[in-house]
């Protein structure tokens, strides 16, 4: 920023102060960004004094957005006061010695705001942060929305800053994560949440090339304690602690001075850094409007959120228009305005985190003009109306050409109308009336056939393809429209030049609805019953006895809807395993510096589908499996490694896949591998297997999930992976999944989970115990038989084993378990489940097998919860519950109620 | 009975609270209400699947619509000897608070017979009858021409604390 462009922003700046409304914490706020800019852009051009007149006014403000002065319009007046000094220090070139005095700390740590200028500040802050309350005039569904969307915003800035240590990618980190910081910082300033404002603030300033190489950590840190402090704000827990120490290293680290070439990279990456919110000063704006000709601009930001915003806007736009045909009758409606301020304030704030600058420039230039409206200064009626009109409409036009650019890689440029729009706007904000030439030439320029012609120079590449599509257009749409379409056509040769762009994976475009989760459950749930009435009508033997051909076409017509109905029902609760697999970047970050050593983790499938449920739980098993891979699973250094023949920085993968049904999820390491000898020198120590026993690979290594192992502090150095791995397979089996292990001595360990696609359906087999039926889950069974005459042995006269195929297995009648009569008394009239538990098979005896299908899993209640031995309960296709086995659970107590038999030295027959 | 000193003071100061109409069914020749706030809806007698571990007054679970909910004995509950289920036998569904957490439950009864409006004076705190006879779950005598009703606290009759013992006990 040039001496002349901050005095016209600080001019701009005084008048927004002296009309300023004080119950608007918005315009406050947006005065304080005012001189935020305006102190960034006098500390880079060493105008150290008007920088330190910035800060004071800062801090005041800071104060009355906090109501922590006794006079809010008195310390206005001095906001007021200090601006025009500030101006005609700028003006005149004054020496301001006696005015910096007054504020000496601030010019030092203006990171720091442990130690500002004024005490006021410092009760100030302690103040803020101890009683946070909601600012009255700031709605409860913005918070909530605010506090719903940051943590993915801070998952995002988590992951921006782990590539901070790629080279290549580092400038456009840095750049991302500054807009990011930026946004964050004005909505949390809005909801006057001081902590993350200040930490954003003191953030902000500390990205700017070339980053100190503890910055990242820093960083990581300081994201870390914006979540604590969203957990503060959200009421889930207490203030969070250490930010002072926080703000002290990011003070620390802070550059000491700002040298002009770091000012140059501090300005390119965010424009909207230095533009101040009142009014744009006009070189400002020019590079976003130049005539010159544009060949539209690749997408820089996440395409994944941008995918996202598109959708999000348009309904914001939707709402916009909404509110501006309610303002056409009544202009002053104020909950129309705010509703429109928000609209464009948000779009303006995601844009800006998405780098889409130019739709940023004008939506904020549209929120310039409606804050003026809200504030009363300016009527939003006539031209002003009309202006923000086409803003919605042209914005609109740039978000199809951002959706344009998903699918193509390019987004066209904006319509030749912005540069004009936004300068209308401006003037409209700035209280005057746009000269008779600008307010002619919107309203001419669809009539006339001349205007579409000149715009077409804008898109070059396109001319050739896209001249019989334009002018075949009705002239009155061209002015606009022509923009966006000729760029379609041509976008293939538009791409071309572009194609070594490294992130050119092209969306698919999919219109998303927000849905409340109880709803969708609702629904769901419906669903599920539908599905049960319909097996049950189609099923209903009376229907049969009567049934035509042509009703039972109609009933297997009725069939294949409900199934079909159930699948996409299913699919709704499905999301991407994405948002776990990415908080692994950081764990990975993390522990490998713990550890020391190198380590790179490589995800592959986070596209992958997961029942909601799913993707939550198993962040924890994959966490532990991380964790131990890094720590155990790799080499304990480099020299290692490279005397194994291996690349010095270790290598961890995370993959997730379809299969057959299930979701896999592997957790590969390149490092030592399992030492099975270590694990069954372990094993006999601890007895868990027997002298002599002969056990395949895959049992050995899954000896590692018994709960002994883990406690273990270690079996040698070596195989000590295994903390809290029983944990890990006991949360995966909560998922109603399956952990493997395969493992190459010197080649690595492989973790393989195998999930069910969703939690709310199973297969099960249903079997008959005398006269009740059971769901045992197909998942846990290994195999089912019927056994032999005498392969059941009886032990002790008590417990009772199976011979099969040369192995003994300890076999459960469920019904002496469960004490039910009339079951079958010989083995051999039934039927055996073979089921594995903790690695080891135990035999269920049931009556017989009824069938096989898919089950639609109930929870039996509150008051039912916690019955052993059964998980849930299941409408079958008569109507009937039938209850769903725990095998696991049956299979311990059937082991206790034996012991506690044995004990008693009764027979089986009496206790069942 | 533990409760026996905090009874007669609860009894009084809200036997006001406890007028308005009850559902009353009879069990045994006696009569009883269930507060009709409290009644979701009367079913019929329906298949009832047993499930294992539970105490003998819990019959199972049911089928209500898609919804799996338990169902308890009131006979077996309140210690009556155990009777065929006939035609009259039915299932009176009740919302009842256990804690913070609503639940719905079915309770079988012999028969229902009619809803009654029981007024504040018509109540008299559920009589004492010393140790081995559990009052807790009663909320007071409703007189009605020359009936006595008694009337049944749906919140009590089954807890979740019952129901873990009973579970636990089993499994130990």
């Amino acid at each position: 920023m040039s001496n002349p462009e901050c005095t016209k922003a600080l001019e701009a700046l005084c008048e927004a102060a002296v009309f300023a409304d004080l119950s608007d914490l918005r315009t406050v706020s947006s005065l304080l960004d005012g001189f935020e800019n305006l102190d960034v852009a006098c500390s880079k051009s060493k105008k150290e004094s008007a920088a330190a007149l910035c800060r004071q006014c800062i801090q005041r403000l800071h104060a009355i957005i906090l109501d922590d002065v006794k006079d809010r319009v008195g310390a206005l007046k001095d906001v007021c006061a200090t601006a025009s000094q500030l101006q005609h220090h700028l003006r005149d070139g004054e020496p301001l010695h006696e005015l910096v005095q007054e504020a000496p700390a601030a010019p030092a740590a203006p990171a720091a705001p442990e130690a500002p200028a004024e005490p006021v500040s410092e009760s100030k802050a302690s103040a803020s942060s101890a009683q946070w309350t909601q600012p009255s005039n700031v709605d409860q569904a913005f918070v909530n929305e605010f506090l719903s969307v940051q943590p993915a915003v801070l998952d995002e800035a988590e992951a921006i800053v782990l590539k901070l240590s790629e080279p290549q990618e580092r400038t456009a980190a840095i750049a991302s994560l500054r807009g990011l910081l930026h946004n964050l910082k004005g909505e949390s300033s809005i909801l006057a949440m001081r902590a993350i404002e200040q930490l954003c603030h003191a953030t902000e300033e500390l990205l700017v090339e070339p980053l100190p190489a503890a910055t990242p950590d820093v960083l990581l840190r300081v994201i870390d304690a914006m979540r604590s402090a969203l957990a503060y704000y959200g009421g889930k827990s207490e203030e969070p602690a250490g930010l002072s120490a926080l703000h002290a290293e990011l003070a620390r680290l802070k550059p000491k001075s700002a040298s002009d070439e770091q000012a140059n990279t501090h300005q390119s990456p965010a424009p909207a850094e230095v533009s101040a919110p009142a009014e744009v000063p006009a070189a400002e704006v020019a590079p976003v409007t130049v005539g010159t000709p544009e060949q539209g601009t690749p997408l820089t930001g996440d395409l994944e959120l941008i995918q996202g915003f598109i959708p999000e806007s348009k309904e914001h736009l939707e709402n916009a228009v909404a509110s501006l045909l309610a303002l056409g009758t009544d202009a002053t409606n104020k909950e129309h305005l705010d509703a429109l301020f928000r609209a464009f304030h948000t779009i303006k704030g995601c844009a800006g985190f998405l780098m889409l600058d130019k739709i940023q420039a004008l939506a904020h230039q549209s929120e310039s003009l409606l804050d003026k409206a809200r504030n009363g200064t300016v009527i939003l009626s006539g031209l002003a109306l009309e202006a923000t009109f086409e803003a919605t409409d042209l914005l609109k036009e740039m978000i199809d050409g951002v959706e344009i650019g998903l699918k193509t890689g390019l987004v066209p440029p904006p319509s030749a109308a912005m540069p004009e729009l936004v300068d209308r706007l401006r003037a409209l904000a700035a209280g005057q009336t746009p000269t008779l030439k600008q307010k002619t030439v919107p309203a001419a320029a669809p009539a006339a056939p001349a205007a579409p012609a000149a715009t077409v120079p804008v898109v070059p590449v396109a001319v050739a393809v896209a001249q019989p599509v334009n002018s075949a257009l009705p002239a009155s749409d061209n002015a606009v429209s022509a923009q966006s379409l000729p760029a379609v056509v041509a976008a293939p040769e538009a791409a071309a030049p572009q194609a070594a762009q490294p992130r050119l994976t092209l969306l698919k475009i999919r219109d998303a609805v927000k849905v409340d989760a109880d709803r969708l459950d609702r629904l769901i749930d419906t669903i599920g019953e539908l599905v049960i009435s319909e097996s049950m009508v189609s099923q209903s033997s009376d229907l049969r006895k009567h049934a035509t051909a042509p009703l039972i076409r109609q009933l297997g017509q009725l069939d294949k809807i409900t199934r079909e109905l159930q699948e996409m029902a299913m699919s709704l609760r499905m999301m991407p395993v994405r948002t776990t697999f990415q908080k692994m970047g950081r764990l990975i970050h993390d522990v490998a510096k713990r550890t020391g050593k190198q380590c790179e983790l490589i995800l592959s499938g986070e596209e992958t589908e997961l029942d909601k449920a799913v993707v939550d739980g198993i962040g924890d098993p994959l966490v532990h499996m991380i964790r131990n891979a890094v720590d155990h699973g790799l080499e304990a250094n480099a020299e290692e490694r490279i005397k194994a023949g291996k690349p010095a920085k270790g290598r961890v993968d995370l993959r997730a896949y379809h299969k057959g049904g299930s979701i896999f999820i592997e957790v590969q390491d390149d490092g030592r591998g399992l030492d099975r000898d270590a694990i069954l020198r372990k094993a006999a120590e601890r007895g868990l297997i027997r002298d002599g026993e002969q056990l395949s690979e895959r049992e050995i290594f899954n000896l590692i999930f018994l709960p002994g192992f883990s406690t273990a502090k270690t079996v040698t150095d070596v195989s000590g992976r295994g903390v809290g791995m029983d944990v890990v397979r006991k949360n995966i089996e909560a998922l109603r999944g399956q952990v493997d292990i395969s493992s190459q001595p010197g080649q690595g360990t492989k973790f393989t989970i195998r999930l069910p696609l969703t939690l709310a359906i199973i297969d099960g087999m249903v079997v008959n115990v005398g006269q009740e039926r059971y769901i045992v889950p197909t998942l846990s069974i290994v195999m089912s038989l019927r056994p032999q005459p005498g392969a059941v042995k009886s032990v002790l006269n008590r417990g009772e084993m199976l011979s099969y195929q040369g192995e003994l297995i300890p076999l459960f009648r469920i019904d002496r378990t469960f004490s039910i009569k009339g079951a079958v008394a010989r083995p051999e009239d039934g039927l055996v489940i073979i089921v594995e538990e903790d690695g080891k098979r135990t035999g269920l005896l049931a009556d017989g097998l009824l069938g096989q299908q898919q089950i639609v899993i109930k929870t039996l209640g509150d008051s039912m919860r916690g019955i052993p031995g059964v998980s849930g309960g299941a409408i079958m296709p008569d109507g009937n519950v039938g209850l769903i086995l725990d095998v696991g659970a049956l299979v311990r107590i059937s082991q206790n109620s034996q012991q506690a038999q044995g004990a008693a030295a009764t027979s089986n027959e009496r206790v069942a | 009975m533990s409760t026996t000193t905090t009874k007669p003071a609860a009894g009084t100061t809200t036997a006001t609270a406890r007028a308005g109409r009850y559902l009353t069914f009879s069990m045994a020749r006696e009569e009883y209400g269930l507060e009709i706030l409290k009644v979701q809806e009367i079913i019929g007698m329906m298949n009832v699947t047993r499930v294992p571990r539970t105490p003998d007054f819990i019959r199972g679970v049911i089928n209500l619509r898609g919804k799996v909910i338990p169902v308890i004995d009131l006979r077996r509950k309140l210690q009556f000897e155990a009777k065929e289920d006939t035609d009259r036998t039915c299932i009176i569904v009740v919302q009842v608070q256990q804690g913070d957490t609503p639940i719905t439950m079915g309770i079988i009864v012999d028969s229902v017979s009619e809803v009654l409006n029981v007024s504040a004076s018509q109540i008299e705190p559920s009589p004492e009858f010393g140790f081995n006879i559990s009052t807790e779950f009663i909320l007071g005598m409703g007189k009605v021409d020359k009936r006595v009703i008694i009337l049944l606290d749906a919140d009590r009759i089954l807890s979740t604390g019952e129901l873990n013992d009973a579970a636990a006990s089993v499994r130990g």
